[in-house]
């Protein structure tokens, strides 16, 4: 008997909104969700780094994904989260509008990104999905940060 | 007395700008004619005597190496041909849909036309794409693909002319949906009322221009597949 190909398989994912939009990360690499807390700025950060919390006595360096993502800066509120994330053994947090809920996507139900105007800067999108008639963005969150940018992170 | 003058120097520049805005078009599609009937001269033939033969080498020892059998690899596939001559839905009497972008007459064959759209409200956004990626819509089930190819195919000086988007323009089986000011008529045109882009043309989007209705043909193939190779940036 021929076994269940692999593109049936499913994923979790935890999806967070920005600017409206639904998006999804692979939740194998959520760590927690925090709450928005004192983040102190670190000078000379590139543009996206919000700056760095201390959590549990040990410091997380918070990326802006608006700011990443390329859309209109927004302040924080009571529905905003820092998600904890782990990247190829790196720990830093993205601050997002709100995070909504875990969901499950079939690996076929995920398209691949469209590639108009071929723009290195968007490769994070690993694809998107349809769920009840809304599209949810599929985020690779290790293509979020270029390998030079995870180093740079690394370094404040 | 300058303040009276003034309203009227308004009025006469806004009447210009009423009888400028056909000139423009005109001078756009002029400029769209203008390439296509452009024929390149190719470089002149020069004759050149041939050089003198080098001198005879010293003899060597010939050594003989076994030949091994080539085998031999198909060529590349070849480009597909840039259109000089009526495609085949264009070597008959067609149909045209005729929509405007920036106020330009496009238009594109009803055979190549998917379907049009209503521009819808819930255009999901795509981070870090080019500008001219508007998004993606939920249609039937298919994540149609919203550009908006004013950046590309229109003068500059219309560019910031272009009203909001009023209906989508869907092609390639759905894949792409062209955002337009509007969609106007059909035309049923002959293929003897279509100037065709020459291959040397600098707008490969154009299938030919029709003097008579002041539109121009988008060759839907050519911007589908160029669309998806994402060369339109």
């Amino acid at each position: 008997m021929a076994k269940e190909p692999q593109a049936a398989s499913a994923t979790q994912y935890v999806t967070f909104r920005l600017a409206d939009e639904t998006y999804a990360i692979n939740v194998m690499q959520v760590q927690e969700v925090l709450r928005v807390t004192e983040i102190a700025p670190v000078p000379g950060a590139p543009h996206y780094v919000l700056g760095i919390i201390n959590l549990r006595g040990n410091v997380v360096t918070v990326i802006d994904a608006r700011r990443r993502m390329g859309l209109m800066d927004k302040d924080s509120d009571d529905a905003s989260r820092i998600v904890i994330i782990e990247v190829g053994g790196q720990v830093v947090g993205i601050m997002v509008d709100s995070v909504a809920e875990v969901i499950e996507l079939a690996t076929r139900d995920v398209e691949p990104a469209p590639n108009v105007g071929n723009d290195e800067s968007s490769k994070y999108i690993q694809g998107v999905a349809s769920r009840d008639g809304e599209l949810t963005i599929v985020v690779d969150l290790n293509k979020l940060l270029t390998d030079d940018e995870w180093a740079e992170v690394a370094s404040l | 007395m300058n303040q009276d003058a003034r309203p009227e120097r308004s009025e006469k520049q806004q009447r210009l700008l009423v009888v400028d805005e056909p000139k423009a078009l005109t001078a756009y599609l002029d400029d769209l004619l203008q390439e296509i009937a452009d024929v390149e001269p190719l470089p002149p033939v020069v004759e050149v005597s041939p050089p003198p033969p080098p001198p005879a080498p010293a003899p060597v020892k010939a050594t003989v190496t076994p030949i091994k059998p080539v085998v031999a690899t198909p060529p590349p596939p070849a480009p597909p041909p840039r259109q000089d001559v009526p495609p085949a839905w264009g070597q008959v009497p067609f149909q045209c849909l005729l929509f405007r972008l920036g106020g330009l007459a496009l238009a594109v064959p009803l055979v190549k036309l998917t379907g049009i759209m209503t521009m819808p409200r819930d255009i999901t956004p795509m981070p870090g794409h080019s500008p001219m990626f508007l998004g993606l819509v939920n249609h039937h089930g298919r994540k149609v693909k919203v550009v908006d190819i004013g950046a590309h195919v229109l003068p500059p000086d219309r560019q910031a002319q272009k009203p909001p988007p009023a209906n989508l323009i869907l092609i390639d089986e759905g894949r792409w949906g062209l955002a337009c000011d509007r969609v106007e008529e059909t035309l049923m045109l002959t293929p003897d009322l279509v100037r065709w882009r020459s291959p040397s043309g600098r707008r490969p989007w154009l299938s030919g221009t029709v003097i008579k209705h002041l539109c121009a043909i988008i060759d839907v193939d050519f911007l589908a597949r160029t669309l998806e190779q994402g060369d339109w940036g």
